[in-house]
């Protein structure tokens, strides 16, 4: 097992984030319900890592993704982020504090295409997010410019084109140019290699890892792909109808997950090399609705170990039964499921 | 001409099939050349990434290409107590093609929601292929619908056989259409990438229901896929495409484990396994699949390979054959089936 490196600095610190969507119905569109996209999740970002949210569809991680950006506000709980002067509350900033921490906090999208203005060259998109925040000389910006399309592998004269001139993979890797042109210090990126054909996402993938060694930023990696989060990341967060039931270091995987969803989860990635080598448990049934989610764990519904306590209270994370600080889990069970 | 006996092993052979499509009045060359054998009681998976023709292989096969594209020449041959019926001979909706489509061979598609029909309701749909090729009453109908409903791990079947398309989530849609691809019970299923859309949990109860279907039965399965390790979980035998070309074909050990084309090897090493070694970089293929206007002679995949030389760029690639049937399509590989050592100096552009 490759040795993994502690970070210890926190960025970026979520505490107890809820979204609530409400549902309307009727004639009048009152609200009748809710669905609990993010129920209560905790979650420590720290500077110079790489953390990915790993979890199947519907469970939460794109919320949290623009929680984390406050593209949306989260319904309760907090979000404070490191300035250089200690954690502050970045919920409801006023227009020059958002700038500078929009400066600080960058997104990347699954569909590039969409996210650059087919009718604007990418060259401008990219200087267009520079002169927001206020540099002012055309040179200066241009060599931002420069600096990044070098660190993404884009030829300059790239820029002069339009959006629908790149392929997939070529837009992905401008996209991130422009997230770096500002210098961030956390990039939120979310399902950027799931819509690329396998041999272009190890470009990106390479690229991700090389700008991490280089440049030290955060990185948050949401992802479906187990095998490509447990690569990518330093640190693991697998989510489960709005809550992180388990936080591991990415070298515990697959071997000493504890939660039984991870494991769940895990026996049922296809792998070359882990076939029959795996711990099994198999899932029944589907995820429910997050309208009317379990109360007690989420999970018990569809749990093979479930016990009263899961079906009445909630269980937070607590450290793993292999005792290690940076390996947390979120379920009842004193002993993993599985021999660990 | 292959030999008899080879002949009724297989349930489905595909010789030198070539597909084109017209795009704004110029012709693209799609398929090339494309040999396939499936044997009989098989799974076949066609992997390859996206415009590399797997579809458009499956679709030749049942003759659904899109309007724009034909079967320019080749041979696509089902075998039957014997007896060989040219699929691509038959008139495309005439009445023994129909008799293929549905009853002899089975289809799975991707998007089950534009699949089905959002206006009637799902047992109609799965009754419908019955009533089309077997002579039933509506009740024997449904009555089948419903028992294969359970088999297929669908809750409740009896108020499920009355519900809309848009009642059901998208692991079970799929369950749906499985049942419409096997209720006449064929030969032969086509499931082109039938879990791509789906979690992995619930792609992993699809696949081990699919996989059941083809034991228990002792039908032939043709999965299209791009993912290398779904195929390493339950296909027999596999078929690498390349931009319209099988570049490799083999068992899957052979294919996955000892894979001798530079695509096949590129191509596995550039997925992180679930116990991948962090500290080593991914393997990548530099460049990006060429359009099939770009390419017209030679090697396909020569652009982006390591170990093209000119003579693969000019030349016609013939298939070469190692031990155990193990065929690859590139004339880099020495009587051993090994690449040369050396890498191509200065590759990396």
């Amino acid at each position: 097992m490759s040795k993994e490196i502690v970070f210890t600095e926190p960025l970026y610190q979520a505490k107890g984030i809820k979204k609530y969507f409400p549902v309307t119905g009727g004639v009048l569109r009152r609200k009748i319900g809710e669905v609990k996209a993010l129920d209560g999740v905790d979650l420590d970002i720290y500077r110079g890592e790489t953390i990915s949210i790993i979890g199947e569809s519907g469970c939460g991680k794109t919320t949290l993704g623009r929680m984390l950006a406050v593209l949306q506000k989260p319904t309760g709980g907090e979000l404070s982020f490191d300035f250089g002067d200690g954690l502050k509350n970045v919920v409801g900033l006023n227009r020059t504090e958002e700038l500078a921490f929009r400066r600080r906090v960058q997104m990347i999208f699954q569909d590039p295409y969409t996210s650059f203005n087919p009718r604007q060259r990418v060259g401008a998109a990219i200087d267009e997010v520079l002169q927001v925040h206020g540099m002012k000389d055309p040179e200066e910006r241009f060599s931002r410019i420069k600096e990044s399309c070098e660190m993404v592998n884009m030829r300059v004269e790239y820029l002069q084109r339009y959006p629908h001139e790149f392929s997939g993979g070529q837009r992905q890797r401008l996209a991130i140019a422009r997230c770096l042109a500002i210098r961030p210090e956390l990039i939120i990126a979310d399902e950027i290699v799931s819509a690329l054909d396998v041999s272009i996402q190890a470009q990106i993938i390479n690229l991700l890892r090389q700008i991490q060694r280089e440049t030290g930023l955060s990185f948050v990696f949401i992802t479906h792909d187990v095998a490509v989060a447990r690569y990518v990341g330093h640190r693991i967060a697998v989510m489960y109808l709005g809550s992180v039931v388990e936080i591991l270091p990415a070298g515990a995987l697959p071997e000493n997950a504890e939660h039984p969803y991870t494991i769940a989860l895990l026996s049922a990635v296809p792998d070359m090399n882990l076939q029959g080598k795996k711990k099994e448990i198999v899932l029944q049934g589907e995820v429910p609705s997050p309208i009317d989610a379990p109360s007690g764990c989420a999970f018990s519904t569809r749990c093979p170990y479930v016990m009263d306590i899961c079906k009445t209270t909630r269980p937070v994370l607590r450290l793993a039964y292999e005792a290690d600080s940076s390996h947390q889990v979120a379920c009842h069970l004193e002993k993993p499921p599985i021999g660990a | 001409m292959a030999l008899e006996s080879k002949q009724l092993n297989n349930i489905l052979e595909l010789k030198d099939v070539n597909v084109s499509f017209t795009v704004e009045s110029s012709s693209l060359h799609i398929l090339r050349d494309v040999s396939l054998q499936v044997p009989r009681g098989s799974f076949l998976c066609i992997v390859g990434e996206s415009g590399c023709g797997k579809s458009v292989t499956a679709q030749a096969i049942v003759q659904l290409l899109p309007d724009n594209g034909r079967v320019d020449s080749g041979l696509i041959s089902y075998y039957e107590n014997d007896q060989a019926t040219e699929l691509n001979k038959l008139e495309k909706f005439g009445r023994e093609m129909r008799s293929f489509r549905g009853a002899k061979i089975g289809m799975i598609f991707q998007d089950t929601l534009s699949s089905l029909n959002p206006a009637h309701r799902v047992g109609r749909q799965v009754a419908e292929s019955l009533l089309q090729h077997h002579n039933l009453s509506k009740d024997e109908a449904k009555e089948r619908v419903i028992e294969l409903f359970r088999k297929l791990g669908i809750p409740d079947p009896e108020r499920r056989y009355n519900a809309y398309p848009h009642e059901f989530s998208g692991g079970m849609r799929q369950r749906v259409m499985i049942a419409i691809a096997t209720i006449c019970e064929p030969d032969l299923v086509i499931a082109d990438e039938p879990t791509t859309a789906l979690d992995v949990t619930i792609q992993a109860q699809i696949m081990t229901l699919l996989k059941n279907l083809q034991k228990s039965a002792k039908r032939t399965f043709i999965l299209i896929t791009h993912n290398m390790a779904l195929v390493s979980e339950v296909a027999d035998h596999v078929a690498v495409m390349y931009l319209g070309r099988v570049v490799e074909y083999g068992s899957v050990d052979q294919v996955l484990r000892t894979p001798r084309h530079p695509y096949t090897q590129a191509l596995l090493q550039s997925v992180p396994s679930l116990d991948a070694d962090k500290s080593v970089e991914l393997k990548t293929v530099d460049g990006q699949t060429p359009s099939p206007a770009e390419v017209t002679k030679g090697c396909e995949f020569a652009e982006r390979c390591l170990f093209a030389t000119d003579t693969c760029r000019d030349q016609i690639i013939p298939l070469m054959t190692f031990q155990g049937n193990h065929q690859v399509r590139c004339i880099r590989l020495d009587e051993k089936g090994n690449l040369p050592k050396q890498n191509k100096a200065g590759s990396n552009v």
